[in-house]
């Protein structure tokens, strides 16, 4: 038995087609995100969908369905009139926000430290990760967890006197948390802070800690350089002085120049239309390879 | 001859069709990102219709861990169309389908051109057929490097998500580079990506061991003009073979007796039900 060529060009077309069209009868057929965030696997909210799992790409009528976060209070804590709500996706954050926030960030992480807190879960954010001062308003009347409840207090921006700094939120007492929903976000630990400085973990934010997270935007962005923390703050002269040779800050911009020294890599991404958070996360990855001084 | 012309444009047309259908999908997700996509294409995405995929994300997928990211299972279908494939007939998917190879292909024609002696013979042999097996040792790396970091880690050095994202801010300097380099290398050497390096290819290679349908030269009417030798762009000597079990063929149907071969019925792609009477199996 022979197969010729014209048989052989309809066999592929048709297994193709027949493939496809019968994966997409069985439902087999995705192609995109569910927006089905996972599960956490252990701890005390073991089963329940992980907030930390939350990614840019999610609506936040995403964000509802799956976590019953609404969609219209998503949008009102984070400052989003301009569209319908359940439209608005977590990445929007970003240019919303950049620049606006000085030393904090507001972005896709904001929706997750948002989205825990609003559900009563513990989650433990990115360093320098904020929330809009609206957002910490109606999160007041939630039952939040209370690792999450002294975070959410100690990461308020957005103020109209108050952007760009971190609150100076009293120390809180912060019950353990049982289940983190995300290993800490800091790849590199802490270097030790030099003499006279007062030198904040980089992820206090960490449930369990019992502080709040810093005092001042100064020390919280000299604690970060020290660590090698790629923040919304990083100019690329910080990459430079951290040792990072130019050719592997154009690679983790995509191909493009990078910016000049005193050049936000945030400011950059927003300016290129380049999502930061995907940048920030090449970008430390390469920091965190580095050999510390 | 000219029936042997037309029958090549069969596999070029199949070729050109995914190449087309695989860009018209990568730039429709471009513009699903300014909400100016074509509805009809959906919001897939070049990784989400790449069976390689589906490859990387196997392990996830067995031991119920979720997928590596940005592969979804729409690539599992694929994987499985084309293994479906490949052990029916071979790398089908290779030779008809992957417009990486395809690209590769279209540009060696002018590679002929240029050299028409030597093209697809610069590589002295004994180093090619070592380097021949580089591409398993791509596919053990870039299996192992991506299920360890649950992200599709050879995106950043893969020239077939350079050849369709060339505009997209998401490209790497060093897949263009290396797009770049092989296209390049394409000017000398006959699908070189295809031959040393594609861990996909490696993996549908592997079925040219047991494929039903294969490549079968009868001996009894072979004219040792060595014609199908020259017409195989992956070097594999057809004419010192009965039926050609080479890891590298790609079921391209160039060597038949369809195409290249002068002499009706000698070398076709035919079940593997009886063993060819001369030569032994490569």
């Amino acid at each position: 038995m022979k197969i010729k060529t014209i048989p052989l060009a309809v066999a592929t077309l048709a297994a193709f087609t027949f493939g496809i069209a019968g994966a997409s009868a069985l439902g087999y057929w995705i192609t995109e995100s569910t927006k089905q965030p996972a599960k956490l696997a252990a701890g005390e909210f073991a089963g329940q969908a992980d907030p930390g799992d939350i990614r840019g790409s999610y609506s936040f009528g995403d964000v509802e369905k799956a976590f019953g976060v609404p969609a219209s209070v998503l949008a009102e804590a984070f400052g989003f009139t301009d569209r319908p709500a359940a439209e608005v996706k977590a990445k929007d954050l970003e240019t919303l926000y950049a620049g606006k926030t000085g030393a904090l960030e507001v972005g896709t992480d904001a929706v997750r430290l948002f989205t825990a807190a609003w559900i009563g879960m513990p989650y433990e954010p990115e360093p320098d990760t904020g929330l809009p001062a609206r957002a910490v308003e109606l999160l007041e009347g939630r039952s939040m967890h209370p690792a999450t409840a002294a975070l959410v207090r100690a990461r308020i921006v957005g103020s109209a006197e108050g952007m760009g700094t971190l609150s100076a939120a009293p120390a809180q007492p912060a019950a353990p948390a049982p289940a983190a929903p995300k290993p800490a976000p800091s790849a590199a630990p802490a270097p030790a802070a030099p003499t006279g400085a007062s030198a904040v973990p980089a992820a206090s934010a960490s449930a369990g800690a019992g502080t709040a997270p810093a005092t001042s935007t100064e020390t919280h962005t000299t604690a970060a350089a020290l660590a090698r923390e790629v923040k919304g703050s990083t100019t690329f002269g910080d990459l430079t002085a951290w040792g990072l040779t130019p050719a592997q800050v154009q690679e983790a911009l995509g191909g493009r120049e990078p910016g000049g020294a005193t050049e936000k890599v945030r400011d950059f991404c927003v300016a290129a239309g380049v999502e930061f958070s995907g940048v920030r996360a090449k970008l430390q990855d390469l920091a965190s390879g580095l050999t510390k001084p | 001859m000219r029936k042997s012309k037309a029958i090549r444009w069969v596999r070029r047309g199949v070729q050109i069709f995914f190449f087309a259908l695989v860009a018209l999908i990568s730039v429709n997700h471009t513009l699903a990102e300014s909400g100016k996509a074509i509805p009809w294409l959906a919001g897939a995405s070049l990784h989400s219709i790449c069976p390689f995929g589906g490859v990387e994300s196997l392990w996830s997928a067995i031991t119920g861990a979720p997928l590596v990211k940005k592969v979804h299972e729409s690539s599992f279908v694929l994987l499985w169309i084309a293994l479906g494939l490949s052990l029916i007939a071979g790398p089908v998917v290779c030779g008809w389908v992957c417009p990486l190879g395809s690209l590769q292909e279209w540009v060696g024609k002018l590679g002929r051109r240029l050299f028409p002696k030597r093209y697809n013979r610069f590589v002295p042999p004994r180093l090619d057929k070592v380097l021949r097996y580089l591409r398993y040792a791509v596919l053990a790396l870039v299996v192992y490097a991506t299920t360890r970091a649950g992200t599709l880690v050879f995106e950043s050095w893969d020239p077939y998500f350079a050849l369709f994202n060339f505009w997209s801010p998401e490209i790497t300097l060093s897949a263009l580079a290396i797009l770049v380099l092989v296209l390049a290398l394409a000017l000398f050497v006959e699908r070189p990506f295809c031959k040393y390096a594609c861990p996909f290819g490696a993996v549908q290679g592997v079925f040219n061991l047991f494929r039903v349908f294969g490549i079968r030269r009868n001996a009894s009417t072979c004219i040792d003009c060595k014609a199908c030798d020259k017409a195989c762009p992956m070097n594999i000597e057809v004419s010192t073979a009965g039926r050609v079990r080479d890891h590298q063929c790609i079921t391209c149907l160039e060597c038949t007796s369809e195409t290249a071969c002068p002499v009706a019925n000698t070398v076709d792609l035919a079940a593997f039900e009886k063993a060819a009477p001369a030569a032994a199996a490569r």
